[in-house]
């Protein structure tokens, strides 16, 4: 499974960037959140969300986003995973962008 | 898994799985003698077809390192990595000089990293190996494929892509129901010889908060940031 983020303040690099990650296949992906309990698990620091290993490991205060940029939210989201793709972009309310590659970027 | 700022195209490509075609179904290994390395070329005994991603693993003054070849060769004595893993630390050289090895080398048909944690705290973060690093296993929270993710930054002149920042992660679901403290975390790459079903640890270090897990359901997340040299 892969997420592309859409990356306005890469860490320790000037630019515009895109972070992508590539999950193992076993890695979980809830069919459905709610949005305003996981933001505020994410204030928390200690998560509860069975079944939503993916969307933590991405929003945790010490998880991929906050090591790889300075910025609070993503610029664009896209995953190959639909229901990913929506609960990212609603917890960081930014808009699904297109798939990249390293090349494009 | 080496990393570089000049093979970072490569790199990206490996992890993410743009160019495995030419990569074996299963794995297989092969070991070479009479080889020597200097840099991030290895000069091999005899002629060798390898495939692009394929882990090439040496040891040099005692110190075993890891490599991944960059690109595929056809009946070639000199291979090229990308950067070679040290056992034991969290850095990744690109200086590297020996002669009369053995070389093995594994066909994979993808990269893959595992995260393992320990409630024993280490005390020499440079000389842990895999025996003395007692994984928790558990109450699920044992070893697991790590998921991996790159930032690529466009460079300003628009013709090089740069990787900034690294990371391995993974987050565990605690199912005990007595506290568990996790204080240091494990990397291991994939199994690195045919014979061994075992992995080689490629570093371990103390997890930044060493969190205590307390409650039926609660979620672990341990994120790794792999540094460049």
């Amino acid at each position: 499974m892969k997420v592309q983020l859409g990356n306005p303040k890469p860490i320790n690099e000037d630019g515009l960037g895109v972070t992508y990650i590539d999950f193992p296949d076993e890695v979980g992906v809830a069919d459905s959140i709610d949005v305003q309990d996981a933001i505020a698990q994410v204030f928390r620091g200690q998560f509860n969300l069975p079944g939503s290993e993916a969307l933590i490991m991405i929003i945790a205060p010490n998880g991929i986003w906050k090591s790889h940029s300075l910025a609070e939210s993503p610029s664009w989201v896209w995953s190959d995973n639909e229901k990913l793709q929506e609960q990212l972009s609603a917890i960081y309310g930014c808009p699904v962008g297109e798939q990249t590659t390293p090349e494009d970027n | 898994m080496a990393i570089t700022q000049n093979g970072s195209k490569s790199l990206i490509k490996s992890l993410f799985g743009y160019n495995f075609a030419a990569t074996a179904a299963s794995a297989n290994a092969a070991l070479v003698t009479g080889s020597s390395v200097s840099g991030l070329t290895v000069t091999l005994g005899s002629a060798q077809s390898v495939a692009a991603n394929t882990q090439v693993i040496l040891t040099v003054s005692s110190t075993t390192y890891v490599g991944l070849c960059s690109a595929a060769t056809t009946s070639s004595t000199t291979l090229v990595v990308d950067g070679w893993f040290t056992q034991g630390t969290t850095t990744v050289t690109s200086s590297l000089t020996g002669s009369a090895l053995t070389v093995a080398l594994v066909a994979q048909p993808l990269p893959a990293y595992y995260l393992g944690l320990s409630s024993a705290t280490i005390t020499n973060y440079g000389q842990t190996t895999e025996s003395t690093f007692t994984e928790l296993t558990a109450s699920g929270l044992g070893r697991a494929k790590a998921t991996v993710a790159v930032t690529s930054v466009s460079t300003p002149t628009g013709s090089t892509n740069t990787t900034s920042t690294i990371t391995l992660s993974n987050t565990w679901t605690y199912t005990g129901s007595s506290a568990v403290t996790v204080n240091d975390i494990a990397v291991y790459n994939a199994p690195y010889v045919a014979s061994r079903s075992n992995d080689t640890m490629l570093f371990c270090t103390q997890v930044a908060s060493a969190p205590t897990v307390t409650t039926n359901g609660d979620q672990l997340v341990v994120t790794e940031t792999i540094s460049q040299s």
